[in-house]
């Protein structure tokens, strides 16, 4: 290797070192704080702020490429000493300004809301503790909300619409225009509206509606407030809005009078109507049979004739025979006497119907949670599972003059009823999707447990994406920032030295490289 | 100079041909499952084949060109050429597909197939979609919608019996005319994303339907007398579904204490070895597929032991020859999706050892840069 050669390769080397140490300054930084931002991404609650505090980072390290640019024009002339001092300055000063913003801004900010959020009974932790502890925080915000979604089987914050409307009727967000025009001086009315929910034309959620956090959210306080506000009244809500619903079936209420209109008609009146009449509904053709709401539950007429053709095949059946004598014979057997209706039942076997089965039942005279078994508490628990609202005519709820009690009403009508379908309830002894299997769902949260996680999640949604991206960027700047000015000065000196190894070369060679 | 060319074949045959090799390989328990879905299953080795024509073809433009080179910069341009080109046909290539092709695979199997799943799992998935093959062919011989006498020569034939190929086109046409079809589609997205709940169930079962819209019901198996054979044959939501639902009834407490004894006293002499239970069962699961019920059939199943009733529906599809209805959708489409499972052994032999073919094309490269440096020395 003659002399040049080693200069070079000096140069190279040198090179390679001033390259290497500009990386450990600022760049590296900007690497960590990336890094820490990633884990917030990773967070629902703070996924979309988390890289703020690395774009203002980014920012100012550009400024601080600004300055030595400048620098490296204007003061040609200087020593390296004097560029590399002012590089160095403006680097300690892209690293202390953040710092300084969340030691001091965020420090003073984090008393306040301790104090704050105190008074709404929320633990607020110190602004020493966070710094340490924020990503436990995040993902331990991540985990009670996912475990409450997932309890109460919602979708994401704001729901989801799965196809429309049972009856195929048009479907829009509250401030849409396909609403019915309410009633006799009743303003329509979409219960919840600012929670952004998909509704039908009667301003109830639409058929296919599922719940999101939102939803549940307001659904849920709706619910726990008015009940209280009757408690504290001395009152219970349920009994008062079973009164107020029983006074609108009187002749001169207003519920009366919606009845005979032909807005309520088409949902649920006799079928005298030509089938494939069309009408026009928000902007859409509907065929008036489409309409009624008894094609989308079990009516009694469906019942009784499936019931009879039940008996109508187990008639044939020999084995009806065989039950029949034992049942006849049970009478000697047994400490009690069978009633006589059920004797004449199964001694008339071959002709057992809707009607018999029915006088069967009531002689039994079995008493059960919902009082005595017999026609009218049987379909009533048919109805439980099989009803149906026709979405393009208002529900008796609707006219419920108390505005809290129709409120009540309808976040009571949606947490049970509507959830039921959706696979969502959120009132009652089961929660979430209640299936045959699984018949009882999820067990509920307690009241006290609903409100206080909703408080949590309404503070923590505040204030983690508005600073947790800072303290995440603090974590890096405190480690590595110290780094940034020497790092900067260590590139000058090694930019320096390949400098003069490189101009060696120009002397000797007479020429530059 | 024929030593060069001896380089250059050794050379040649480290690249495609490795990797053509591997993707044999990889291969094999998919054609082997599969063997049945032959044309199909050659899908793989034609997109091979087309890449190895393409690559071939760079070699020999490039090697022509080497050889009218005028300068050392000529060859070491065709070097290039050949590199880039194994380049692209390797790993860009793939790069593409994966872009492209994802998107078009899980929109037509509507995401219940994705492109993410099968890529590293195209064996498992290959099987899994063979064993759907075997176990149609299975049910239906049980059922006699295949003769019975011919079963072994359904299942060594596979797909390529005409009758087998029929009988899934049949019945996937009926089940989704007669059958998804006519649900109420805000029902079955409901169903479909695990919230079949009572309501919706209910819904489903009870609510009218939508007529078939055409002539598919050529079903005539099992609940299908011979007088109605042309009258469409529904299919109930649990057939679409699959499986049972099965719930417990604890008849202690059911009924008040004065009846505890009839119902200590009913319940075995029903259950025991009267047969009674099951032979009134028949009478209600006939009932149930009559029009005045559900219109398809749904076998109820009742067991009473320790004073639990325990009562199963169940679809009654298993009995009428078909899967559920997304596993029938893919059974029908099962060709195509084979064709599409056999090249993803290619695409990742192609990403494992697609550098081979820069690799080897540079190598090649230096074979003719050596060439040329000894011609232009006897020049």
């Amino acid at each position: 290797m003659n002399g040049i050669e080693t200069i070079k390769v000096k140069a190279t080397a040198l090179r390679a070192l001033k390259v290497l140490a500009y990386l450990t300054g600022l760049p590296l930084l900007l690497f960590a704080v990336h890094g820490d931002a990633a884990v917030l991404e990773g967070f629902g609650v703070t996924a979309q702020s988390a890289t703020n505090a690395f774009k203002v980072l980014l920012a100012c390290f550009a400024a601080v490429a600004a300055v030595q640019l400048a620098v490296g024009f204007a003061m040609k002339k200087c020593g390296v000493m004097p560029r590399a001092l002012i590089a160095a300055v403006a680097a300690a000063a892209a690293v202390i300004a953040p710092l300084a913003y969340t030691e001091g801004a965020v420090r003073a900010e984090f008393a306040k809301l301790e104090a704050k959020y105190a008074a709404e009974g929320y633990g607020f932790a110190r602004y020493e503790i966070q710094i340490s502890d924020y990503a436990e925080r995040a993902a331990g915000h991540e985990r009670a909300l996912g475990e409450f979604m997932s309890r109460y089987n919602l979708s994401g914050t704001d729901g989801e619409l799965k196809g429309g409307n049972l009856d195929g009727t048009p479907t829009a967000s509250a401030s849409g225009n396909i609403f019915l025009n309410g009633f006799g001086g009743l303003a329509h009315y979409a219960f919840g509206g600012e929670t952004g929910a998909v509704y039908s034309m009667n301003g109830l959620y639409a058929d296919g509606y599922i719940f999101g956090y939102k939803q549940a959210e307001y659904i849920l306080t709706t619910y726990y407030n008015i009940f209280n506000e009757y408690k504290a009244r001395g009152l219970d809500a349920d009994a008062e809005l079973k009164k107020a619903l029983e006074a609108l079936d009187a002749e001169d209420s207003l519920w009366s009078a919606y009845r005979k209109t032909e807005e309520y008609l088409r949902g649920y009146g006799d079928s005298a109507v030509d089938e494939n009449e069309k009408i026009e509904i928000g902007g859409g053709e509907y065929a008036l049979y489409k309409l009624r709401a008894d094609r989308y539950y079990l009516t009694l007429d469906e019942v009784k004739e499936m019931v009879d053709k039940l008996f109508a095949e187990l008639s044939e059946n020999e084995a009806m025979a065989e039950l029949a004598a034992l049942i006849k014979g049970a009478n000697g057997l047994l400490s009690l006497d069978l009633p006589q209706a059920v004797i004449d039942l199964f001694d008339d076997y071959k002709n057992i119907g809707y009607a018999e089965l029915m006088d069967a039942l009531a002689a039994l005279n079995i008493e059960t949670d919902g009082g005595t078994l017999n026609e009218e508490t049987l379909l009533g628990l048919i109805s439980d599972y099989s009803f149906y609202q026709a979405p393009s005519s208002y529900p008796k709820m609707f006219f419920i003059e108390d505005a809290a009690l129709r409120d009540y009403a309808y976040a009571k009508y949606l947490g049970t009823k509507h959830g039921q379908t959706v696979g969502s309830v959120l009132i009652g002894g089961g929660v979430g999707e209640v299936t045959l299997d699984g018949a009882s769902g999820n067990s509920p949260m307690s009241e006290t447990q609903v409100i206080s996680l909703f408080k949590r999640i309404e503070i923590e949604s505040e204030f983690m994406p508005k600073y947790y991206p800072w303290l995440a960027a603090r974590d890096a700047l405190v480690r590595l920032g110290g780094l940034a000015p020497l790092a900067m000065i260590i590139a000058y000196l090694l930019a320096y030295a390949e400098r003069k190894q490189t101009d060696k070369i120009t002397v000797k060679e007479g020429r530059t490289v | 100079m024929k030593k060069y060319n001896v380089y250059k074949l050794l050379i040649l045959l480290l690249g495609f041909p490795v990797i053509a090799g591997y993707a044999v390989y990889k291969s094999w328990t998919l054609w082997e499952y599969n063997y049945s879905y032959f044309p199909y299953l050659l899908a793989g080795i034609a997109v091979l084949a087309v890449l190895a024509l393409l690559y071939y073809a760079a070699v020999f433009i490039t090697g022509a060109a080497a050889k009218r080179a005028k300068s050392g910069g000529g060859v070491m341009l065709s070097t290039v050429a050949l590199v880039v080109t194994g380049a692209l046909l390797s790993t860009g290539v793939w790069f593409a597909a994966d872009k492209y092709v994802p998107p078009i695979l899980n929109e037509a199997t509507q995401y219940t197939i994705t492109y993410d799943e099968l890529k590293e799992d195209y064996e498992a998935r290959g099987i899994a979609q063979a064993e759907l093959l075997t176990g149609f062919i299975e049910m239906n011989v049980r059922n006699g919608r295949l003769s019975p006498e011919k079963a072994d020569l359904y299942r060594e034939e596979g797909y390529g019996n005409n009758a087998v190929r029929e009988l899934i086109a049949n019945s996937f046409n009926s089940f989704t005319y007669d059958g998804y079809d006519s649900f109420n589609g805000m029902l079955v997205s409901l169903a479909d994303g695990g919230r079949l709940t009572v309501p919706v169930l209910i819904h489903l079962l009870f609510d009218e339907r939508s007529s078939p819209s055409n002539g598919y019901s050529n079903y005539t198996g099992e609940g299908r007398g011979e007088e109605n054979k042309d009258a469409p044959l529904s299919w109930s939501i649990l057939d679409l579904q699959g499986g049972a639902m099965t719930f417990s009834i604890d008849t202690d407490g059911l009924l008040p204490a004065d009846y505890g004894e009839v119902v200590d006293w009913l319940m075995p002499a029903l259950f025991g070895e009267s047969g009674m239970a099951e032979e009134l069962l028949t009478s209600v699961n006939g009932a149930i597929a009559s029009d005045e019920l559900l219109g398809a059939p749904i076998y109820v199943s009742v067991n009473y032991a320790d004073k639990t009733l325990t009562v199963s529906i169940e679809s009654s599809g298993g009995a009428r020859g078909v899967w559920d209805y997304k596993k029938m959708a893919w059974l029908n489409s099962n060709h195509i999706l084979i064709a599409l499972l056999s090249v993803f052994p290619i695409r990742n032999a192609f990403y494992m050892f697609g550098g081979l073919l820069a690799l080897t094309g540079f190598a090649v490269g230096c074979v003719r840069q050596k060439q040329y440096a000894r011609g232009s020395e006897r020049r």
